[in-house]
């Protein structure tokens, strides 16, 4: 946990503006904030998760560059239909699948958001982070970390995880969903190093 | 009542009739399913990654995660049990790639998975009785002890 407290403190700005991202692209109040965040296994993680079993729809981008991750966007189904109609301005409740246009929508807002928390981390380590095209899938949430997880796997069974769930409630409905970012444990070491350089 | 035994990522566990093993949230994950019809009885490992890395150090339940360790563990407690391996067949599924468009990543793993699951089992003579992997999609499997019946649930 020492890590992610010595990130947050360094990366203050990061839960602001991640919260303004969103507020901005949905037209909303955002209550975003950080839980259960730090070193675990690769064999802790769906537990980690708190609902590994349930389907969501994932905006998935990969992070390269000097230290290399994953951020994952989860959005329950209804979440991700919400979300859509809030960021193209339609009425809540007129998407009801997710076909290319919305899919544009959710990937526009992976991009963004996902750009915010690179930034801010980056910028706050002095470290080079770029990220990759959103890709957008809907599944079990376990399995959509699978492949993550593997390969992190191949070179150590620890990894840094961090979570920043948010809530929405747009018209008395309520939207969820969840940022989730994973570094391998190289990465890890690095945000480390950099962390005790950027304190010290 | 059947004991339901819920298998969590990277371990394995051995059973009975009327027991039932599950593992779910496979991505590029293998579930591989051991079973002997005669003794209904069978194994199942929710596998990560195809081979062990090269270490001096012990072989421990951590190591559940690897396809070479959990096959060859789970065959170990299952002749244990006086069940030789001529009497298992396997069924094995998983290794998706759950986004093959993505970018900066090779992503393989999957594949990877499934060619050393098959060469594993084909090295100890066991028959691959069914098989459902790779595509795009998590996968969810329930093992009945029962008679062998594996079901595998897909998200669409």
């Amino acid at each position: 946990m020492e890590i992610v407290t010595e990130l947050l403190s360094l990366t203050t700005s990061l839960q602001k503006k991640l919260n303004e991202a969103m507020s901005s692209l949905t037209r909303q109040t955002v209550d975003l904030s950080i839980k259960d965040s730090g070193i675990l296994t690769t064999t802790e993680v769906h537990q980690w998760l708190e609902a590994p079993d349930n389907a969501y729809t994932a905006i998935y981008v990969p992070i390269i560059g000097e230290v290399t991750g994953d951020i994952f966007v989860f959005l329950p189904e209804q979440s991700a239909h919400a979300i859509a109609d809030l960021m193209i301005g339609n009425p809540l409740g007129t998407t009801t699948m997710i076909t290319e246009f919305e899919g544009s929508a959710l990937k526009e807002m992976g991009n963004i958001t996902t750009g915010v928390i690179v930034t801010e981390i980056a910028d706050a380590l002095k470290i080079s982070m770029m990220l990759t095209t959103p890709n957008l899938a809907s599944d079990m949430v376990g399995a959509l970390v699978d492949q993550v997880l593997i390969e992190y796997g191949e070179v150590s069974d620890k990894l840094l995880g961090l979570q920043f769930p948010f809530i929405i409630k747009p018209q008395g409905t309520e939207i969820t969903g969840s940022f989730i970012l994973f570094f391998d444990k190289a990465s890890s070491d690095i945000i480390t190093k950099k962390l005790s350089g950027a304190t010290s | 009542m059947s004991e339901i035994i819920d298998i969590a990522m990277g371990d394995l566990y051995v059973a009975s009739a009327p027991a039932t093993l599950t593992t779910s949230s496979i991505g590029s994950c293998l579930a591989v399913c051991l079973f002997s019809h005669t003794d209904r009885t069978g194994a199942l490992a929710h596998i990560m990654l195809p081979e062990r890395p090269q270490s001096l150090d012990q072989i421990t339940e951590a190591d559940y995660k690897y396809a070479d360790v959990a096959i060859a563990v789970m065959i170990k407690e299952l002749e244990k049990l006086g069940i030789p391996r001529t009497r298992l067949i396997a069924k094995v599924s998983g290794g998706a790639n759950m986004f093959p468009s993505v970018q900066g990543r090779s992503h393989k793993i999957g594949e990877k998975n499934i060619s050393a699951v098959q060469q594993l089992l084909a090295s100890y003579s066991i028959r691959i009785a069914a098989e459902d992997t790779g595509g795009t999609s998590g996968r969810a499997v329930t093992f009945d002890l029962a008679n062998g019946l594996v079901t595998i649930k897909v998200t669409i």
